[in-house]
C-alpha cells in the first residue's frame, strides 16, 4: 500500500452565502490546488449530500469537473450523508493507495440555506428510517432521544451540554471560517429556544452554505494520512445494539487506530462530529479518549479546551463552525491540517502537536468515519 | 379488563432474534423471517417533546422509545402530550399499533 499525503487545503467561509453551490465549491478546489501548487489531478471525488433536493441539481460531479476545467479528469461522488466530506476523502485514500493515482481533488459543498427551514429539517430527515420518519421523527428529535438516555445513563448534567456550546461559539469567534464568529453565555445557551427536549436551539449546529476541498497525493508532504476507518450501523435507532454510543464509530476508530499502528493517548487534537452539544461528549467516548459515561466529567474539567490536555473542536465544531452538510466532515480534516500546519491563528494549539484525528457522523450514526493525520516533516 | 397488547413482530428461527417492525429478512444471517405476535408492554427508556415539527404533525409532539421486556426497543408517538411534563424514564407503557403507527401508552392508576 502507498503512503498518502495532504498537499494542500482549501475552504469558503461558512454561513448563509449569496453565491451557488458551484461558485462556493469552485473557490473552495481553487484555494486547495494553489495551496497545493498543482494546476492539474488525476481525478475529482466530489461530495454532496443532496443538491438535488437543497438547490435542485445532479450530475453533480461532472458539472463541477466541467466548471473547473478538469474535463477529461474521471470525477465521482460519494454520499453517506452527513459523513459525505469523510466518505470522499475514504474513497480517495483507497484510490491513492492503490498506487493507480497521483494527485486527487476531493471536493464537498452543500448549499442549504435557500430554502426555509422547514424544508430543509425533511430533508434532513430523510435519512432516517421510514418508520420513525412516519412518526414525526426528525434528526433533533432522535438526537434529543439519545440525549435524553444518555444523561439518564450516566447522570450527566445539563451544564455538561452548555458548556460544549459555550466551548465552541468561544473557539468559532478566533475561526474566521466560522459560521458563528461570536461567544455565547451560559445563559443565552440554557434560555434558548426548545426545539426537542432536553435539546435547545445552541446545543444544534445551525443550518449552513459551505465548501471544502483537499488535494490528496501519494507524494511525500509533512501531512500524512496515518489512518482512517469506516463502520455503519442500523439505520433505524431502535435496531442498534446501543441507543447511547455509535457502534458504527467504534468499528471505525478500531480500524483507524489499527492502521496508524497508535493509541488513543497518542492523539494530540481532535475535530468530533458536534452536530448536537451531546454528540461531543458520545464522540469523545466512542474514539476512546475518554471512558463510556465519563466524557463529560473530563470535558466540564476543561480538558478539551485550546488550552488543556486534548482540544477538541478547537475551530469551533460543527455546532458553531457551522454545518454545510456534506462539507463537514471535510472541514474536520481541514482544521486538523492547519492544526498540524501551526496555521490556526488565533485558536492555534499552542505546543507540539503530532496526530490529529477527526471523527464524521452520517445519518445520525449510520455511516460514521474517522481519520487520523500525522504530522511527519 | 385491558385486552394483551400483542404486537407484530417478524422472528428468525436460526438467530432466535425479533424485529420491530416486520422485516422480511434477518439482519444478521439474511434467512427469511416468519410472523410472530409479542406482548406490547414494557417500560418507557427515553422520550422527547418536540416543539418544531415535520408538516402533516402539530407541536408539541411527544415521541418516545419503550423497551418491551424481550428487550426489543420500539419508537412511538405518547398520544397523551398533556404527561409530558410529568414522564419520567423507567415507567409502564404498553406498544398499540394503529395504521402503521405505534403509540405508547402510559400505564398509570386511573
Ligand atoms: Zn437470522
Amino acid at each position: 500500500m502507498t503512503d498518502v499525503y495532504i498537499r494542500g487545503v482549501g475552504m469558503t467561509k461558512f454561513g448563509p452565502s449569496e453565491r451557488r453551490l458551484e461558485d462556493l465549491m469552485y473557490e473552495a478546489a481553487v484555494t486547495a490546488m494553489s495551496d497545493a501548487g498543482v494546476d492539474d489531478v488525476d481525478g475529482v471525488v466530489v461530495g454532496a449530500m443532496s443538491p438535488e433536493s437543497f438547490t435542485g441539481e445532479s450530475n453533480i460531479s461532472a458539472f463541477i469537473t466541467d466548471y473547473l476545467g478538469l474535463v477529461p479528469k474521471p470525477t465521482m461522488r460519494i454520499e453517506t450523508a452527513s459523513s459525505t466530506g469523510a466518505a470522499i476523502f475514504d474513497g480517495a485514500f483507497f484510490a491513492l493507495a492503490s498506487g493507480f493515482f497521483k494527485n486527487i481533488l476531493v471536493l464537498a459543498g452543500e448549499k442549504m440555506t435557500t430554502l426555509s427551514t422547514g424544508a430543509a429539517t425533511r430533508i434532513l430527515s430523510e435519512v432516517l428510517s421510514p418508520q420513525e420518519r412516519r412518526q414525526g421523527g426528525t434528526m433533533p428529535a432522535l438526537a434529543a432521544l439519545i440525549t435524553r438516555d444518555y444523561m439518564h445513563t450516566y447522570a450527566c448534567p445539563r451544564e455538561a451540554l452548555t458548556y460544549i456550546a459555550v466551548k465552541n461559539h468561544r473557539n468559532a469567534s478566533k475561526n474566521p471560517y466560522a459560521h458563528f464568529q461570536f461567544e455565547v453565555d451560559a445563559q443565552r445557551v440554557e434560555t434558548s429556544k426548545v426545539i426537542a427536549d432536553p435539546l435547545r436551539l445552541y446545543d444544534c449546529s445551525p443550518l449552513s452554505d459551505g465548501a471544502a476541498a483537499i488535494v490528496m497525493t501519494t507524494e511525500k508532504t509533512p501531512i500524512r494520512v496515518a489512518g482512517i476507518g469506516h463502520g455503519t450501523d442500523f439505520v433505524a435507532l431502535t435496531q442498534r445494539e446501543s441507543q447511547i454510543h455509535f457502534t458504527s464509530t467504534r468499528v471505525a476508530v478500531k480500524k483507524a487506530f489499527k492502521l496508524a499502528g497508535i493509541k488513543p493517548a497518542k492523539i494530540d487534537v481532535a475535530e468530533i462530529h458536534d452536530a448536537f452539544t451531546p454528540f461531543e461528549i458520545l464522540g469523545c467516548e466512542d474514539v476512546g479518549f475518554f471512558e463510556p459515561g465519563d466524557g463529560w466529567k473530563h470535558i466540564l474539567n476543561g480538558e478539551t479546551e485550546i488550552t488543556g490536555p486534548l482540544p477538541v473542536n478547537p475551530s469551533g465544531g460543527l455546532k458553531a463552525r457551522g454545518h454545510p452538510v456534506g462539507a463537514s466532515g471535510l472541514a474536520q480534516i481541514i482544521e486538523i491540517v492547519w492544526q498540524l500546519r501551526g496555521a490556526a491563528g488565533l485558536r492555534q494549539v499552542d505546543r507540539k502537536l503530532r496526530y490529529g484525528l477527526t471523527q464524521s457522523v452520517g445519518g445520525l450514526g449510520t455511516s460514521n468515519i474517522v481519520t487520523i493525520l500525522e504530522k511527519v516533516a | 379488563m385491558e385486552p394483551a397488547s400483542r404486537l407484530e413482530a417478524s422472528f428468525c428461527g436460526k438467530c432466535r432474534k425479533q424485529f420491530v417492525p416486520v422485516r422480511a429478512h434477518c439482519s444478521s444471517c439474511r434467512g427469511r423471517t416468519e410472523r410472530i405476535y409479542i406482548e406490547g408492554r414494557g417500560k418507557l427508556r427515553t422520550f422527547t417533546t418536540l416543539f418544531v415539527t415535520p408538516d402533516g404533525f402539530t407541536p408539541p409532539l411527544v415521541i418516545g422509545i419503550c423497551e418491551l421486556d424481550g428487550g426489543l426497543r420500539v419508537l412511538g408517538e405518547i398520544g397523551d402530550y398533556r404527561a409530558r411534563e410529568s414522564l419520567t424514564v423507567g415507567e409502564p407503557v404498553r406498544v398499540t399499533e394503529k395504521e402503521g403507527k405505534y403509540y405508547l401508552l402510559l400505564e398509570r392508576p386511573a
